[in-house]
């Protein structure tokens, strides 16, 4: 479902923030991207989604290359950010119904499905509020109804976890489950190692803007946990936080 | 006064620095916005100033043939015109700057006080304003000293003044936006609320100095001047302390205008930083509880893009009065035009009038200036707009078509309306329409590509992208430039002989070939500004 191959990415200052990624996702994947802050994350998951522009290697979403054919991987993937920064001054239901006419959802699947995904996630009577007003949680809440509407066959999220209530977080890794089961992929950061461990079927670990391992999580962490495996590997390769 | 200096040295860094803290944590320095350019363009708007203000006191002292008092009534005008600005461009500002910055929880948490906070944001807008008050009266002071001769006290307190003259109209606009955003906050669309008062309060200033200005309808310009100055003054005490200050070098007068200014400013950044907090909680977007409505069909991208625009546009009373400002005063040139006899009766007047409307309207309609601050506005969102599966000539194209849905019904009424009411010939009529939509147009895309190549996605409060950003200013000023410069030629060419319907057709003509080729320059190098913003 997602293929980096061979992924870099250096800024305009001459930082280079990933040196070559090689990763697949597959269909029906929970997978976790864990580092430390800086290591190159959020650059990833940003270039998967076509929000930033890259110029070495490739990413592959459903086979389509990002960098070839931006608009047909963007309408299969959903991003969300480590920071919901949504718009402010719309309220809840016209930012849900302004991503559902982007994505060409018609408007009756739209209601039902933020009628439900609002209900399980207990905004549905702030919906007609402003989000300005918003909380944190309730703008990842809303940010995660707005990537669940038009059905993606790929997720991409960013730390989805900081900011929600631990029901909200129990729902989402439940959305996740049912997600992968109709044949998403998942991809996400986390700095939480213990949900990385318990809910991904994969991880790989990057450190300084490169891929240091990846694969089950199963085989990766063995007997011990995800935290002294990736404590370990921060260790072995002497690197800074 | 230490805590104030920081506060006021970081808001004004804030205001003037350029580039994103995103991109220079990734090795670009936030670098001074284009410094050099601001400074260009500021002596170009003061260059601009100087013509007319040397027209006019040309054509004062041919008149007046030593009368000084008809030439000393001009700096105060000047002076008038520099505070009704302020107060029209900060009105709508003062509010999304002072009571709704996206700062406040932030300077608010530090062992600050509210009157601090408040002091160092006024004075930021007093910086902002100052620029422009010195662009229009430093000039005025220099063709003064040179006409009137005046003693050396005139040139002491006039520059020195000058620094004062800013601040009570920004004082004004604080309180005259804090009462207008108490009295809609008791409504439920707030925002609409706050527009309306705006836009009454704009037309009502408007009108006030239109009237006031044309209190002498005949006779000499320096008796026109000096009447308008004994009316302006009735209404506007503080004018007339500035003109006795400068005019008669009275340190007495100078030290009242400075001192009921500083007072002014004392008191009101003491009262409304005593309640900084309370207007916070009043100003700030609240939730409610009530069951939202589904949506009952589906829009396009083309469409959705738009709204979302458009809703952005209205959930600021300052962002919309200030992008929008060139329709309202549209709308007061047309009805002005439609309704006085402006040509006295006389055919050949009334024939140049023609000629004056198409460019008059299309300088109002160059300065509708949505789009050039739309890529900036769009702040720490602009992620998402690049997540979402929308092609950049979608994206791109769907802010022209705001900027135009918005511009054309307003442009074509305005047109159509006054060509009616003043019986001008079909040509006429059609140029008053075709112009104005060919400038708003090509001004459009011009704003939208000087946001594309100068955004500012780092802002705490709008009034950084919207007021004296670059784009704004380029879109306002070059659009001035542009329609007055062929409205002189146009009245030029008709004055030597060229049939007015021709010289319409052949303007028509230029107006629309330039919107051509803005609509290919837009598609030819859109796409690329786009896909080369990285935030």
């Amino acid at each position: 479902m997602l293929r980096f191959c061979d992924f870099s990415k250096t800024y305009k200052g001459g930082k280079r923030a990933v040196d070559g990624l090689s990763l697949h996702v597959e269909a029906g994947d929970i997978y976790g991207f864990i580092g430390h802050n800086g290591a190159g994350k959020t650059t990833s998951l940003k270039a998967a989604c076509g929000i930033l522009d890259f110029t070495e290697g490739n990413i592959y979403i459903g086979g389509i290359s990002v960098k070839d054919d931006p608009l047909a991987t963007k309408k299969m993937t959903a991003y969300i950010p480590d920071n919901p920064d949504l718009y402010e001054f719309m309220t809840g239901i016209a930012y849900l119904n302004f991503i559902g006419d982007i994505y060409g959802v018609p408007a009756s699947e739209r209601n039902e499905l933020i009628r439900h995904y609002a209900t399980m996630f207990e905004i549905e009577g702030d919906l007609a509020s402003q989000i300005g007003s918003y909380s944190h949680g309730m703008k990842q809440k809303l940010a995660i109804i707005s990537a669940l509407i038009h059905k993606p066959k790929l997720l991409v999220l960013d730390e989805p976890f900081v900011g929600l209530d631990p029901k909200a977080a129990h729902l989402l890794k439940q959305v996740f489950a049912e997600l992968c089961e109709s044949g998403a992929a998942i991809f996400f950061s986390t700095h939480v190692l213990e949900v990385a461990q318990k809910l991904c079927n994969k991880i790989a670990i990057i450190k300084g803007g490169r891929l240091v391992v990846s694969g089950k999580t199963d085989e990766i962490v063995g007997d011990s946990s995800l935290e002294e495996v990736f404590l370990e590997l921060a260790d072995v390769e002497g690197g800074d936080a | 006064m230490r805590q104030f200096l920081m506060l006021y040295k970081a808001q004004l860094s804030a205001m003037f620095w350029s580039g994103n803290k995103k991109t220079a944590k990734k090795g670009k320095s936030l670098r001074p916005r284009s410094m050099a350019g601001q400074a260009l363009l500021w002596v170009f708007v003061m260059a601009l100033m100087g013509v007319y203000e040397f027209i006019f006191m040309s054509l004062l002292a041919a008149e007046s043939q030593g009368d000084t008092a008809a030439l000393a009534s001009f700096p105060a005008l000047v002076a008038f015109a520099s505070m009704l600005l302020t107060v029209i461009t900060t009105v709508s500002y003062a509010k999304t700057l002072l009571y709704e910055a996206k700062d406040y929880e932030l300077l608010f948490s530090l062992p600050i006080s509210g009157g601090v906070i408040v002091a160092a944001k006024i004075a930021t807008l007093y910086t902002l304003d100052l620029i422009f008050s010195l662009a229009m009266m430093l000039p005025c002071g220099v063709f003064y000293g040179l006409f009137a001769a005046p003693s050396v006290t005139f040139y002491l307190f006039y520059f020195l003044l000058i620094l004062f003259v800013p601040l009570i109209p920004i004082l004004v606009a604080c309180v005259v936006s804090a009462l207008f955003s108490l009295i809609a906050s008791r409504f439920r669309r707030t925002q609409m609320i706050t527009i309306v008062l705006y836009a009454i309060f704009l037309c009502g200033v408007m009108s006030i100095s239109f009237t006031m200005s044309s209190t002498t309808e005949e006779g000499l310009i320096g008796e026109m001047f000096m009447g308008a100055l004994a009316s302006v003054t009735a209404w506007y005490p503080p004018l007339a302390w500035f003109y006795e200050a400068t005019v008669s070098g009275s340190a007495l007068w100078a030290l009242l205008f400075v001192g009921v200014s500083l007072a002014c400013f004392a008191l009101v950044a003491l009262v409304i930083g005593k309640f900084y907090g309370r207007f916070q909680e009043i100003f700030r977007p609240r939730a409610v509880r009530r069951k939202y409505k589904a949506a009952e069909k589906s829009s396009g991208v083309m469409v959705a893009l738009m709204k979302k625009d458009w809703k952005r546009l209205c959930s600021s009373a300052g962002i919309f009065m200030n992008q929008l400002v060139g329709l309202l005063m549209l709308v007061f040139f047309a009805v002005i035009f439609g309704v006085t006899d402006l040509a006295g009766g006389e055919e050949e007047a009334a024939e140049i009038m023609g000629v004056l409307f198409p460019f008059i309207f299309a300088m109002a309609a160059s300065m509708v200036m949505d789009t050039s601050t739309s890529i900036s506005l769009e702040g720490k969102t602009f992620p998402l707009i690049k997540s979402l599966p929308i092609s950049p000539k979608t994206y791109l194209n769907s802010k022209i078509m705001l900027h135009m849905t918005l511009c054309a019904p307003v442009i074509t009424l305005c047109g159509i309306g006054v060509s009616i009411a003043k019986g001008l010939s079909v040509v006429n009529l059609i140029a008053c329409v075709v112009i104005p939509l060919c400038y708003a147009y090509s001004s459009g895309v011009i704003g939208l590509l000087i946001n594309l190549k100068k955004y500012k996605f780092d802002w705490t409060s709008e009034l950084m992208v919207a007021k004296n950003s670059l784009p704004v200013m380029l879109a306002t000023f070059g659009g001035m430039i542009l329609s007055l410069v062929p409205m002189g030629i146009a009245i030029a060419l008709c004055g030597s002989g060229f049939p007015v319907s021709a010289v319409l057709i052949f303007f028509m003509a230029l107006a629309v070939t330039v919107a051509v080729l803005m609509g290919v320059i837009l598609n030819a190098l859109g796409e690329n500004l786009f896909m080369k913003i990285e935030y």
